[in-house]
């Protein structure tokens, strides 16, 4: 594997890391990945890095970066912010074309990272897969049914009375993240981070995002799901159809995590996340021995916590 | 800002912020809080490069073995390599700026990984700690009421032993190593002067400045009140980034003398 710190951009203004197998597989996308939330490219808890590592030793090359304005990249000048990402990603593509050679690709987004993701997919057909990490989700009827079982864990309310006075001394140690219930940014704060700020979302609703993958599947894009359980708005397998009314197949891949939280707080979810998505893209575009008669399609894998 | 990888062995993730009109002939490094509060103040750090690069010091940023975008795995992580790691990053910023004068400024577990490695030798022209660790023991409490938080919060189970905070590994021998911290031990002999930066009073503050001065190192306590900001935008570790207005201000203040430029 060797990793570089690369600057591109018609500006030369966004940073990322390009990640390359020391055996590329022919033929395979190249994996992008950018910020999650407000976290620079390294992604919550460094999970694009253990993915892009992972990924690297499966033959996949990678970039990982800062969409403008984030992490590293300097602010784009000029241009509202949907028009800013989309130069963004565009780049980016470009970018690993130049670089590699590889002109398919295969963008991985999770939480809010998803709104490039969904709008890159939908637009530009050098998309060849997608992958959405805790994604949209919106609460079906099987949603409210299984949501009191979240609650009804007897250890969590024993511990939660057991660490009353730890969570009440925290604020001890709050002194140093001094927390506020309102963000204030003051100009002078923004432009001495090179113009580095928040961000906006824009989702599609639910009947659009079903239109929408419908959509992709008629162009083959391959699709996987990571959903996750816990605190989130998807708690069971079956909500993904009731959600768009597509069932998981091979080509729509479902991973879900019934024990995991949003933002993957416990390593073996963080792990199995990663090891999950590095298998799908694998599956789908990985090398296969001389002779070796494509793999048949594995059951639509369903981990429940 | 120019990004790249440096340090032979074990490789480091760099960026260098190049200061803007002359340059001053001293160049400042930047060491980040440990892992749990990396990303959270990744963009205060940013923040605070540009003030400094705006009175004319060049500074680098860079990320610990086992963190960001710099070799290793965050299970294999070892503190004595992360003290090493910042003498090897003050080497790079000298050569990538050509300056031979460095100021360190550390974050939290940064500032007591910088303490050590100005202890072990690197010379500092002015060390600056913001919000030190004192004691590891102390520190480890507080990363373990942030994980109940976060864990409560996102409905997960507590179990100890803990072998994992703030959304990372946490084996024991990095807890035994964080355990015997004591940053009043480690007099940075090296250093020109040390600046505390804390926002609020406090004992151990005033306890190491008082034996550090006593073995000859000019050693202050500055007490910052963060009025507008030092905000928290969420409630926790891995998905919220703090800002800061004041304590940056006086931080890059503290380097804003006179300018000395460079030859």
């Amino acid at each position: 594997m060797k990793e570089h710190a690369v600057t591109f951009g018609a500006a030369g203004n966004l940073s990322g890391i390009l990640c390359e197998p020391e055996h590329p597989v022919p033929g395979a996308p190249a994996v992008l990945m950018w910020n999650v939330g407000i976290h620079h490219r390294v992604g919550a808890f460094r999970v694009w890095v253990d993915l892009a590592r992972r990924l690297a030793e499966a033959g996949f090359t990678s970039l990982r970066f800062d969409l403008s304005g984030m992490g590293d990249s300097e602010v784009r000048r000029g241009g509202d912010q949907d028009v800013e990402r989309k130069a963004d990603l565009d780049e980016a593509m470009a970018f690993v074309t130049r670089r590699t050679g590889i002109t398919t690709f295969a963008p991985v987004a999770f939480c809010s990272g998803i709104d490039q993701l969904h709008d890159l997919g939908l637009r530009d057909e050098r998309v060849v897969a997608m992958g959405y990490i805790e994604g949209y989700a919106w609460r079906t009827p099987g949603f409210w049914l299984h949501y009191p079982k979240r609650y009804l864990n007897p250890a969590l309310w024993k511990e939660r009375l057991e660490h009353l006075d730890e969570r009440q001394s925290l604020q001890r140690f709050k002194r140093f993240f001094k927390p506020r219930a309102a963000l204030k940014l003051d100009p002078e704060s923004v432009e001495a981070a090179g113009g580095a700020a928040m961000f906006a979302r824009h989702r599609p609703d639910q009947g659009q995002f079903a239109a929408d993958l419908r959509r992709l599947r008629a162009r083959d894009v391959k699709l996987f799901f990571a959903y996750f359980g816990l605190d989130t708005d998807f708690n069971h397998p079956a909500q993904f159809e009731e959600m768009t009314g597509m069932a998981p197949s091979d080509d729509v891949r479902l991973f879900y995590l019934g024990a995991a939280d949003h933002i993957l707080f416990r390593t073996a979810h963080r792990d199995a996340t990663v090891i999950e998505t590095c298998a799908w893209l694998k599956h789908r575009f990985g090398r296969r021995a001389t002779g070796e008669v494509p793999v048949t399609a594995p059951a639509p894998k369903l981990a429940v916590g | 800002m120019r990004s790249f990888f440096f340090g032979a062995g074990r490789r480091l993730y760099g960026t260098l912020h190049e200061a803007r009109g002359s340059a001053r002939s001293t160049a400042v490094l930047l060491c980040s809080p440990g892992v749990q509060e990396y990303n959270m103040t990744h963009w205060a750090f940013r923040k605070l490069a540009g003030l400094l690069n705006r009175e004319g010091l060049h500074v680098m940023r860079f990320d610990y073995s086992y963190t960001g975008d710099s070799d290793g795995d965050v299970a294999d992580t070892n503190l004595t390599h992360q003290v090493e790691d910042i003498a090897t990053a003050a080497e790079e910023l000298k050569d990538q700026t050509g300056l031979r004068r460095v100021a360190v400024i550390g974050m939290r577990l940064g500032a007591a990984l910088a303490t050590q490695a100005v202890a072990r030798g690197l010379r500092a022209e002015s060390l600056l700690l913001w919000e030190p660790v004192f004691h590891g023991v102390d520190y480890i409490h507080d990363l373990e009421r942030l994980d109940t938080e976060v864990s409560m919060r996102r409905l997960h189970e507590v179990h100890e032993p803990r072998l994992e905070l703030g959304g990372y590994p946490f084996p024991g021998q990095l807890r035994d190593a964080l355990a015997g911290i004591a940053l009043k031990m480690h007099v940075p002999k090296s250093a020109g002067q040390v600046a505390m930066f804390l926002a609020e009073e406090s004992p151990e503050a005033t306890e190491t400045e008082l034996l550090w001065k006593r073995t000859g190192v000019p050693t202050r306590v500055k007490v910052v009140r963060e009025q507008s900001g030092g905000v928290r935008h969420g409630a926790g570790i891995g998905d919220s980034a703090v800002l800061y207005t004041e304590m940056l201000d006086a931080i890059a203040g503290e380097l804003a003398g006179p300018r000395a430029v460079a030859a």
